[in-house]
């Protein structure tokens, strides 16, 4: 299985005129390939700012992202931008549709950027497999918050990606539809990394592994047996 | 690199929810593509119908002119041999400005009027015909003193079929009236109106004497093989040497063809600025249109597209809004001269000497439609660039960091500015054709841009500072509303602005003109010239005009004279351009024969610019030359003149340069001796005056024309109407165009507040929430629009008067006259139309039910 992700020595300034400011300083860790890793931490911890720099979001300002076998600082940025169609998918907290493009034509986005024409074929039955085959022709503003969320997730996943990574992905949802997205996030962990940032401790709960963080750093990093979260 | 298809399904996508603003895209775009098409397709229509029509317009292959007749054993002689040897048929033709009046003076009504006379031999025309009323009268010129007048002559002096007139010492008949159907000899334009004769009683008018300007011209019908400009070339110097000057029928109506060079000139310049107006309505649209885009980019770029994905995908966007507007633009452009052909009476009957070719041109199809393109893609490059650079990260709310990438918003300010004056350069290089004008039109509308620019910051900065004064809540808000993000203010007041600068210069332009012509105001300018006074008749027209109370009379003998040679050499004709209709206006001063004149005393119409004018009656001829054409000739003070004063050598040397206000109206020359060996040249007199009233001028031509038949009377008042009816025509078109960059204005501002509209409608939303009617919301954003219209006027008026009140006493030595009340409509029409185009396009703004647009926005 792919998707194993390493981080070395992982460190982020941001500049402020004259003064530099550190958000994320000495991360040091791995996600193994079919890990479900949450990343939780108060606001302003960095918790975002890592998972810019896991994704090839955003560039460190020191330290590595190695992903597969990959240095993301090694990539310039349109092979950059083509890594990430490959490997990644996203899934974020404000859903980040196209509001141009139909439910279908967004989940299509991916498939038709990689001009991969089995995951085009694929995009119906991803919303399918989400629940929204009856909504493929809907345009953003007529869905709700979390049928958007499903769309994002259909794809996120269309490419069947090695690595999903979800910034909040219930943030935005109300209960009943932030557990019909999280189902839908474990069914697609069973064949990808998954990595989650949140603030939900009950979410976080899920994970086999927890990372949190603290003023830019590692405070510590929390390991659940399968047992312990089928609890949870 | 993602599949072209795709590309181009997501540009299309992309125009969902946007589609009013690119609307206003198109528009802006087509109507500067209409302007150019239009314009080119005019004068192409132009052209192509004098070109067409050459032959007919000449009557012949090639004329050969000389201001002294064709004597036998002259100087043309060897030419003319030339072309019978080679089987050219040949016809005469002379043409001078002469009085024609009536034999029997009427009740009331004028009895004599200025004319062009064209007096021709048998054979002319070789080409074409010359239509009259009644029919076939041209044929019967030769049978006895008879003339076909202009219908202009015959309206004037009210002359019927039958009726006796007197030109010179000849008593005439009138046969009737000449058609000025266009694409004929009869169309030829002049500042007087024709009158034909034949040239065997040209000798009885008596008005041939040496020294007036008259033009002796033999038409020449070539055989087949002979070509006109292959003989011209060969016979050039010749021709030269002895004075004469060669034109083929390729160069027929050079004057027209020149005046129309100049005016379609003028007239591509104002279309260029419609044609940027548009590509800033575009830019400014596509600008607010990619900064929307921006989180869609960041999408696509997170889920795996490129930077040239996008560029592919937003170029392509950009490309379809140019390829619409292009189209629609070129389309109503070449319908243009197809609607002014059935209507050519009010662009110029009489004007025009041939027919409009009324074909839609396609080189101006594809000209205007390359020329929209080219704009679109230059003026939205760098913001579809810019988009396409956004960061990924953007999606993770990082909005401040995501266009790190791309320096600072200055840099790409620069770049896209950059980008546009490299596009409106190449546009003027591409449509003058010339590098010249291309530089000066590119500086002159950056200058204009900086200036507008500045004095709009400042009207805005101004209403900033005051608008918290306002009494009104409606009226306070309206102008805070200018400081939004993203309004484009600056972009629409500039287009407002830079509408009502080429409307306003041109409105102060044409008062000023109107007034600097209106002679019966002005009792600083003479209204009354005597031409072709000869020496015998100076004390009697003098006396004549002393009688009518003329004041300030003033006489200058003339002499017909060519400069031969300087210093001893020959002044250098070798490079002269061949062609009379590219001629310039240097080449014509190295080959033309002037009016010389000469006295002892400088006037007040002119100053000595360099060296000393002579004092009384030196012993030796000097001369004193204008500034501009000593320049020309490279002549420098201390240089001796060899003057051919018709076939004799007379040296003068060049002892000052003079700067002439020749708007003073006072006869003057280029070329002034100091009395001495000149005195004794065949000469003619003119006089001009002042006579106060129409009635006393209307007497005094007709006792001059009656005493002394030669004399040409010019009434001042009169010649300033044929000006002002030319004027009116032309600044007719210039208003036009004028008028679209106004309404470009207006579409700048609708594809602003149409790419601005959720920015309003969120402010709608919560002015609702707090309890604000729609009328309210009405009257706020009618005051942001009306503001917007007015700042926009102001600063376009501000500029407007500071070029008026600039160029115009630099131009014309008078100075401007602004017309408020003119200027104050005009402002107020502009302000409506902004306020209404902006009500059209907001209207749905109030309607929006609060909920409805917070989904909208989720």
């Amino acid at each position: 299985m792919r998707g194993r992700i390493e981080l070395a020595g992982l460190g982020r300034d941001y500049r402020d005129g004259k003064h530099s400011l550190t958000v994320l300083d000495d991360v040091n860790f791995v996600i193994e390939a079919g890990q479900f890793v949450a990343i939780t931490g108060p606001s302003g911890s960095g918790k975002s700012t890592l998972l810019g720099l896991m994704a090839g979001l955003d560039r460190p300002s020191r330290g590595k992202v190695i992903i597969d076998g990959t240095d993301l600082g090694a990539l310039r940025e349109d092979a950059l931008s083509t890594f990430r169609g490959r490997h990644i998918g996203f899934v974020f907290q404000s859903f980040q549709l196209i509001p141009t493009l139909t439910a279908l034509e967004n989940v299509q986005v991916p498939a038709e950027i990689l001009g991969d024409a089995a995951a085009l074929g694929r995009a119906e039955q991803m919303l399918e497999r989400v629940g929204l085959s009856d909504r493929a022709a809907h345009y953003p503003s007529q869905l709700s918050g979390g049928e958007m969320q499903r769309v994002a997730l259909a794809r996120a996943t269309v490419t069947e990606p090695a690595i999903i990574m979800a910034d909040e992905p219930t943030g935005n949802l109300d209960s009943a539809a932030g557990d019909r997205v999280l189902e839908l996030l474990l069914e697609a962990n069973t064949h990808c990394t998954l990595v989650l940032v949140t603030h939900n401790a009950d979410l976080a709960a899920r994970a086999g592994r927890q990372v949190c963080m603290r003023h830019g750093r590692i405070e510590r990093v929390i390991e659940r047996p399968s047992q312990l979260r089928a609890l949870a | 690199m993602i599949q072209f298809g795709v590309a181009l399904r997501w540009a299309r996508a992309e125009t969902r929810r946007a589609r009013g603003m690119l609307l206003f895209s198109v528009l802006s775009i087509a109507l500067g593509v209409f302007a150019v098409t239009a314009i080119r397709g005019l004068t192409t229509g132009v052209r192509d119908g004098i070109e067409g029509q050459a032959q007919r317009l000449l009557g012949a292959d090639l004329a050969i002119s000389a201001s002294e007749p064709f004597l036998p054993g002259g100087p043309a002689d060897a030419l003319f041999r030339d072309l019978e040897q080679n089987g050219a048929r040949q016809a005469q033709s002379v043409r001078l400005y002469s009085m024609l009046a009536r034999s029997v003076a009427p009740a009331a009504g004028k009895s004599t009027q200025l004319v062009r006379v064209r007096a021709a031999g048998d054979g002319f025309p070789f080409y074409g015909s010359i239509d009259t009323i009644p029919a076939a009268q041209f044929a019967e010129l030769g049978r006895e003193p008879s003339l076909l007048l202009d219908p202009a002559v015959r309206s004037a002096l009210n002359l019927s079929v039958g009726d006796r007139v007197r030109l010179g010492r000849l008593e005439a008949v009138v046969l009737g009236e000449f058609v000025k159907a266009p694409g004929s000899p009869a169309a030829e334009f002049s500042m007087a109106p024709y009158v034909f004769m034949h040239e065997k009683y040209l000798p009885a008018t008596e008005l041939l004497a040496t020294g007036s300007r008259v033009q002796y011209e033999a038409l020449f019908a070539l055989p087949p093989g002979l070509s006109a400009e292959t003989w011209k070339e060969a016979h050039w110097d010749e021709a030269v040497a002895a004075r004469l000057t060669l034109r083929t029928s390729r160069e027929a109506a050079a004057n027209v063809r020149r005046f129309l060079s100049r005016l379609s000139g003028f007239m591509t310049v104002v279309g260029l600025i419609t044609l940027f107006l548009g590509a800033l309505g575009i830019g400014s649209a596509m600008f607010a249109f990619m900064n929307d885009r921006l989180d869609h980019a960041a999408i696509l770029r997170c889920v795996g597209a490129t930077s040239r994905d996008l560029l592919l995908v937003y170029g392509l966007l950009a490309l379809g809004v140019g390829l619409v507007g292009s189209s629609l633009g070129a389309a109503g452009g070449a319908l243009v001269p197809l609607l002014l052909a059935k209507s050519s009476d009010a662009l110029g009957s009489g004007f025009l000497p041939a027919e409009l070719v009324s074909s839609p041109s396609l080189a101006a199809v594809l000209h205007g439609f390359g020329a929209g393109l080219f704009t679109t893609l230059a003026f939205t490059l760098v913001p579809i660039w810019r988009t396409s650079q956004v960061a990924p990260l953007r999606v993770l709310g990082r909005k401040s960091d995501a266009l790190e990438s791309l320096g600072s918003a200055r840099w790409t300010a620069a770049l896209g500015i950059g980008a546009g004056f490299l596009a409106i350069f190449v546009l003027s290089l591409a449509e003058t054709e010339s590098l010249r004008i291309g530089v000066s039109f590119t500086l002159a509308l950056g200058l204009s841009l900086v200036v507008l620019f500045g004095v709009a910051r400042l009207v805005v900065a101004l209403a900033r500072a005051l608008g918290p004064r306002l009494p009104s809540f409606h009226l306070r808000q309206g102008i805070k509303n200018l400081h939004r993000p993203g309004n484009q203010t600056y972009a629409v007041v500039v287009a407002v602005g830079m509408g009502f600068l080429l409307l306003g210069t041109l409105l102060i332009l044409q008062r000023s003109l109107e007034e600097l012509l209106a002679f019966e105001r002005r009792d600083d300018l003479p209204n009354t010239f005597v031409i072709d006074i000869q020496a015998d008749q100076f004390e009697p027209v003098s006396a004549m005009l002393t009688e009518f109370g003329s004041s300030d009379s003033v006489f200058n003998p003339m002499v017909s004279a060519r400069i031969s040679r300087v210093n001893g050499e020959s002044v250098d004709q070798s490079r002269v351009e061949r062609n009379d209709v590219q001629r310039s206006w240097e080449d014509r001063m190295r080959t033309r024969e002037y009016f010389l004149s000469y006295r002892a005393d400088p006037v007040d119409s002119e100053t000595i610019t360099h060296g000393q004018f002579w004092s009384g009656k030196p012993e030796q001829q000097e001369a004193s030359l204008d500034e501009g054409l000593a320049t020309n000739l490279g002549i420098r003070l201390g240089d001796t003149l060899t003057l051919d004063i018709q076939g004799l050598p007379l040296d003068a040397r060049v002892t000052s340069f003079r700067e002439i206000r020749w708007q003073s109206l006072r006869p003057n020359a280029m070329i002034l001796l100091s009395p001495g060996e000149i005195e004794a040249a065949p000469k003619m007199i003119v006089a001009s005056g002042r006579v106060a009233t129409v009635e006393a001028r209307r007497q005094l031509s007709e006792r001059l024309v009656a005493r002394f038949p030669n004399l040409t009377v010019i009434d001042a008042s009169e010649a300033a109407q044929t000006v002002l009816s030319i004027l009116d025509r032309v600044s007719l078109v210039f208003s036009v165009l004028g008028a679209l960059a106004v309404i470009s204005g207006a579409v700048i501002l609708g594809g602003a507040i149409a790419a601005g509209r959720f920015a309003r409608q969120r402010e709608a939303m919560l002015f609702k929430v707090l309890g604000a009617s729609r009328a309210d919301l009405w009257r706020i954003l009618g005051s942001e629009y009306a503001a917007l219209a007015l700042l926009g006027t102001l600063a376009g008026w501000l500029l407007a008067e500071a070029v008026g009140r600039t160029a115009i006493p630099a131009l014309f030595d008078a100075s401007a006259s602004v017309p408020y009340g003119a200027l104050g409509l005009l402002g107020a029409s502009a302000l409506v139309l902004n306020v209404l185009t902006g009500w059209f396009v907001g209207r749905r703004v109030s309607a929006h039910p609060p909920l409805a647009i917070l989904r909208e926005e989720s």
